[in-house]
């Protein structure tokens, strides 16, 4: 596995084909249009950034355009259909398998959702995903999924 | 416990989340709990049967009418408030967890194991008799998550 470099692989457009719950949000650095953005751990109001999975993890919805640090940033939530990215450029993924945030070094993007350790859920794949590619998701963020620790 | 029989029903939705057309890739009853199979296809779904983790099986949400293989199919899905049907003459409780259940395209109690939950009860859930719930899955739950 290696992780993609998000400065090379979101240079596309989500292009929902269905857009739900969308909410205003501040960019709390840098945020490209595509990225699964979360709340940082110790959140600031209405402040989002690209989610690595880790310590900025809770999963608010899917970029709809970039954004520069402190600019506005509309954000694609829950129910919405929208391409998300695959933050390994050697594994792929099918259609139905669930999503989470990826590995932080591969900022916005999503990886196959795993038990080992708890995270944020991002949505269910609508097709299949190529290694390094982007497909479209059903995103159902905001469920914590804790694994029993 | 004995498994209800399926026979299509209009599940009346009250409130329509995302509903998304898919294509059919076997015969699909309105009201039927639908989703991937294991191994995905994409944009195709199917009358799903387990909603275990073991199983593969990731359901979406409710067929709003019936469609015969190959053809498309509109579902309701995650936010949408719809009738489902029970799985077994267990009863569902109001705000139950709830499942893909054994006979296809119906729901069951989510299990304390791992299992992929599509929603939540709105109301008692009694076999024959199809219930509002909200879907607000698919989830993936291991055992002892929350």
């Amino acid at each position: 596995m290696a992780d993609v470099d998000p400065a090379t692989v979101f240079v596309y457009e989500p292009n929902p084909t269905y857009i739900a719950e969308t909410s205003d949000f501040i960019a709390g650095s840098t945020i490209l249009a595509g990225q699964v953005v979360a709340f940082a751990g110790t959140g600031v109001a209405w402040s989002v950034n690209p989610c690595n999975g880790v310590s900025t993890a809770a999963v608010v919805g899917v970029a709809l355009h970039g954004a520069a640090t402190g600019a506005h940033v509309a954000i694609a939530g829950p129910g919405s259909v929208i391409l998300v990215q695959n933050g390994d450029d050697t594994a792929t993924l099918e259609a139905g398998d669930i999503v989470q945030a990826a590995a932080t070094a591969a900022l916005g993007c999503v990886t196959a959702e795993t038990d080992a350790t708890a995270h944020y859920q991002v949505g269910i794949l609508l097709e299949a995903m190529t290694a390094g590619g982007s497909a479209y998701a059903l995103l159902t963020p905001h469920h914590y999924i804790n694994e029993g620790v | 416990m004995a498994a209800t029989t399926f026979a299509a029903f209009d599940p009346k939705p009250l409130r329509l989340g995302t509903v998304i057309n898919f294509t059919a890739t076997s015969a699909i009853l309105q009201g039927h709990v639908v989703g991937f199979a294991a191994t995905g296809i994409a944009w195709e779904v199917a009358p799903v049967t387990g909603g275990t983790a073991a199983t593969g099986i990731k359901p979406i949400g409710i067929a709003l009418y019936s469609a015969a293989a190959g053809q498309k199919v509109a579902v309701a899905c995650v936010g949408s408030v719809v009738k489902a049907l029970a799985a077994t003459d267990a009863t569902i409780d109001t705000g139950d967890h709830v499942i893909a259940g054994a006979t296809a395209g119906m729901v069951l109690v989510a299990p304390g194991t791992d299992s992929i939950e599509i929603g939540i009860a709105l109301q008692d859930l009694v076999t024959t008799v199809p219930g509002y719930i909200l879907i607000t899955g698919p989830t993936y739950v291991p055992t002892g998550g929350a």
